[in-house]
């Protein structure tokens, strides 16, 4: 259902010590569009093997307070989330970028190398 | 959930608007420095440790944070040497902690409407004279607004226990910058008077730990040092309206919550607001040390974003719960943490009463009402204040 567009956005710095996500979100539409965030996180960010194996996720090891928060993206508008990985190891990977959003899937893939 | 009326601003607040970065993460915590004592990158752990094993991680550490009395520590090691910990026999765990958001959005507000906090009245809260007066009540959370008119008095202790690591000014102890801490200890205690809002327990006292940011994210060393210090204190109940996204949790979050739990702390914390899903709840819910909570609405009905399943203990109203807001005001919030502190403030009860704490969870659960649903949504039913304190 969703009419919001994931642009997902992924910089590998220089010597390939540090990775920037940056998940870019719009309402391509002409209508505002409504979503709920599940919790205190915005988005969550996941790096994935060419196998399929998830190597890691902004989310783990985190706390969120769990109260629902809803937001209103008027037509035109965007919101831009952004998220590091901050070890990485060399090899060529995909990134996710998804909003923790109740409503239908808000997301975005992105194949890298670090 | 109301899903309009929002205002710009409220989405300003919530998303950041245009272009502007939010920031989710600066990798301060998987990566506190790149300059570790051989000059490759340091990483902040938690250690669990068995007798001796604490002058092993010292020895390898550039910094130790923290120690807990439950055979732990919190310390900034060279990547290199988190291999050679872990195969120690004194060692029981190394576990890097999570980055928290250190920047970012407020939360949004639903409009002030003039609604009653029908869940106080769904529980039976207001029919019992009981006021849990004498016992104390930890809420380990953003901090709580000690100066909001329906809680003046009411808030005893406040602990910050948001690390160092996290950048940006240090808050006062205890104090909310994000307004959810707030809301969760009005609907455990809130004062019984002419204005605003009431709570389960009107009488009761409350202690705030600030263990998650301004922007509602915490650590794992964070949240098990506010449990800690819930047991040091000798709190009666805390409350956790807090839910990581890993079913058994870490090795610390499990030992902070045992810990505390031997020591007489009941332990209270949300089901989670991953649904419709099943088997999703999470720790601290999920724990066998808490109480978990799922949320229902004003007609019975189990509420579409409640996490269902093992884990699942008890269930309280959690969809558009009126409580105590930052700045003097009340607002309508939705989730597993808003149905979590009914259940806290009826715990405290119990405790005020005299239940020891084995007894108050039995009691909780044992005459909790039955509302038809089923076990993986609602536990042993929907909290019935009422019915647990009747001798």
């Amino acid at each position: 259902m969703s009419p919001l567009d994931a642009s997902l956005e992924v910089t590998v710095d220089g010597d390939g010590q540090q990775v920037q996500f940056t998940l870019v979100v719009e309402n391509a539409g002409h209508d505002p569009v409504t979503v709920t965030f599940r919790d205190s996180g915005d988005a969550d960010f996941a790096v994935l093997t060419p196998g399929g194996e998830e190597v890691w996720r902004w989310s783990d090891g985190r706390m969120f307070a769990q109260a629902l928060r809803p937001a209103e993206f008027a037509p035109g508008e965007s919101a831009t989330f952004e998220a590091e990985w901050p070890a990485p190891e060399p090899g060529d990977y995909t990134a996710i970028g998804e909003l923790r959003v109740r409503e239908s899937e808000v997301r975005a893939e992105t194949p890298f190398s670090v | 959930m109301r899903q309009g009326g929002r205002s710009r601003r409220a989405v300003l607040q919530a998303i950041g608007a245009g272009t502007t970065a939010v920031g989710l993460g600066t990798g301060l915590g998987a990566a506190d420095g790149r300059g570790g004592r051989d000059g490759g990158a340091t990483t902040r752990v938690n250690v669990g440790i068995r007798p001796g094993g604490e002058q092993a991680v010292r020895a390898a550490a550039s910094t130790v944070h923290r120690t807990y009395a439950f055979d732990a520590l919190t310390a900034t090691v060279p990547e290199g040497a988190i291999p050679d910990l872990r195969s120690r026999d004194d060692v029981r765990y190394v576990e890097v902690d999570g980055e928290v958001r250190v920047d970012g959005s407020g939360p949004v507000e639903s409009e002030d409407t003039q609604t009653a906090p029908y869940g106080i009245e769904r529980v039976g809260a207001t029919a019992v004279d009981a006021t849990g007066e004498g016992a104390h009540v930890g809420v380990v959370d953003t901090g709580i607004d000690a100066t909001h008119p329906d809680l003046l008095g009411r808030v005893g202790e406040s602990f910050t226990t948001v690390g160092s690591w996290v950048t940006g000014a240090a808050a006062p102890a205890g104090q909310d910058d994000n307004g959810h801490g707030t809301h969760v200890a009005g609907t455990v205690g809130a004062t019984d008077d002419s204005g605003g809002v009431v709570g389960v327990a009107p009488g009761v006292t409350v202690h705030a730990v600030k263990a998650l940011t301004a922007a509602g994210v915490g650590y794992n060393a964070d949240l098990a040092r506010g449990v800690e210090l819930a047991a040091e204190q000798g709190w009666d109940v805390v409350n956790l309206s807090v839910e990581t996204t890993a079913a058994s949790g870490t090795r610390m979050l499990r030992d902070a919550c045992a810990f505390a739990r031997e020591r007489g702390v009941v332990l209270v914390a949300a089901a989670g607001n991953y649904g419709p899903c099943s088997d999703c709840v999470a720790a601290p819910g999920k724990l066998p040390t808490t109480i978990g909570v799922g949320a229902t609405d004003a007609d019975d009905d189990v509420a579409g974003f409640s996490s269902t399943g093992p884990g699942v203990d008890i269930a309280a109203p959690g969809v558009d719960v009126r409580s105590t807001d930052l700045g003097a005001g009340y607002t309508e919030k939705s989730g597993t943490s808003m149905a979590t502190p009914h259940v806290t403030g009826a715990a405290a009860l119990l405790r005020a009463a005299g239940h020891d704490p084995a007894r108050t969870e039995e009691r909780l659960l044992y005459t909790a009402e039955d509302i038809g649903r089923e076990v993986a949504e609602t536990g042993a039913g929907l909290l019935d204040v009422p019915a647990a304190l009747q001798r």
